[in-house]
């Protein structure tokens, strides 16, 4: 790989942590803001929003649904940095490299597949 | 539990505090928020751990941003480690959710006290490294699975080239890391960076970035399952994912002024009284405890 697309790489993945951390961190603030203007609210959002009722619930601008979304967008940001690892190997036909992101990225899908299974 | 303004601000303080001495002492928030959220706040061991793994996702995140763009994470190295730790935490973290929270207490104990054996010995006069900015890794037997990195030192004034090897140790390590992760509700970096470092042949700056890209990745997965099972405190995870980070961020610019030897005597004697009452905990004999579900 030269150096311009090992920059590529470094700076793509970066990015996706800073961008993932922002993104999260406004979440869970906003639902912690929510939770200021709404103090009874705060029992509700103690225990997470199950995954079925968390469109409707953010929808209904509830602050558990904003904490909850927070915490999905940090468990998310390994997932697309991930991907940006591997587009960039696979771009550069680095097999090994890119077999292992991929390896990596089905077995955090089978974890959720796990963990949300009904 | 009731949840109150007050007890959001303690834990903002816990987990400020957590993160301030992590970063001072080169350890994830998890290993000193599971304890303040279990002993400290009464929550159940595996709502402790689930909310603890939000705040180590998050000061990973945050390291890693950095590390990532100084390239003190080798990106490949740390690929070709998470299969395993992300296998590795995933079962793990299924298993947690059925043990009694009075084993996984114990084991918690377990990982503090050999924590707090790492800290004494690092800071013993003996095993502190000569007056070298990082240590130069040793050379290698060639192998096919040799990993080849470098990064600019600051403080060297120059280029640092290694070769990494050695991989089915970091894999190992990867499998271990991942467990405690996945059980416990910590990084694993405990685990990762020495074997990094002293076994592969990685800069200790280097095992380090990787370490914390890899706990990312590793905290997710345990993480999501941990949410499914409803082992997540969102009112709770988010300001201790806000003031870990704070803390580390401050603990970071600190490292370089404190006595680090220190720093970690009055850690590794903190560490064995908590693991002392953990223990007590798991047991049921610990007098002056709340009394909290176990689960």
């Amino acid at each position: 790989m030269d150096d311009r697309d090992e920059h590529l790489l470094y700076e793509g993945v970066r990015r996706t942590l800073v961008g993932g951390l922002v993104l999260s961190f406004g979440l869970m603030g906003l639902g912690l803001g929510g939770l200021l203007l709404q103090p009874g609210a705060v029992a509700d959002a103690a225990r997470v929003v199950p995954l079925a009722r968390l469109p409707g619930a953010l929808l209904g601008l509830r602050p558990a649904a904003l904490l909850d979304l927070g915490v999905l967008v940090l468990m998310g940001i390994p997932v697309v940095h991930l991907g940006v690892a591997l587009r960039g190997f696979a771009r550069r036909g680095e097999v090994r490299y890119a077999g292992a992101a991929l390896l990596v990225l089905g077995l955090l899908a089978a974890s959720a597949g796990l963990a949300f299974w009904p | 539990m009731t949840i109150d303004l007050w007890i959001i601000a303690a834990l903002g303080g816990c987990g400020f505090a957590a993160g301030l001495i992590g970063a001072l002492l080169g350890l994830g928030g998890g290993i000193f928020l599971v304890p303040a959220l279990t002993l400290g706040l009464g929550l159940p061991f595996g709502v402790a751990a689930g909310t603890s793994l939000v705040a180590v996702a998050a000061t990973s995140a945050a390291g890693s941003s950095t590390y990532v763009r100084t390239r003190l994470t080798n990106i490949r190295l740390g690929v070709l480690l998470g299969p395993a730790t992300v296998a590795a935490a995933s079962g793990a973290a299924l298993v947690a959710q059925a043990i009694d929270g009075r084993i996984l207490r114990a084991l918690f104990a377990g990982l503090l006290i050999y924590t707090a054996a790492s800290m004494l010995r690092a800071g013993q006069p003996a095993a502190q490294p000569a007056a070298r900015p990082d240590t130069r890794p040793a050379e290698l037997p060639a192998g096919a699975w040799q990993l080849a990195g470098s990064y600019e030192d600051a403080q060297l004034g120059e280029t640092v080239r290694y070769t990494a090897g050695r991989l089915p140790l970091g894999l190992a390590a990867s499998l271990l890391g991942g467990t405690l992760s996945g059980l416990l509700g910590v990084g694993g970096g405990i685990v990762q960076v020495p074997v990094m470092h002293l076994l592969m042949g990685v800069p200790l700056k280097v095992a380090t970035g990787t370490s914390s890209f890899l706990i990312g990745i590793t905290a997710a997965a345990s993480a999501l399952i941990y949410y499914a099972h409803d082992r997540i405190n969102p009112v709770l995870a988010a300001p201790a994912a806000l003031a870990v980070l704070g803390g580390a961020r401050l603990g970071a610019t600190l490292v370089q002024r404190l006595p680090s030897g220190t720093l970690k005597r009055i850690f590794a004697v903190v560490a064995l009284l908590v693991a002392l009452q953990m223990l007590l905990q798991a047991v049921d004999a610990c007098p002056w405890c709340a009394s909290v579900p176990h689960g």
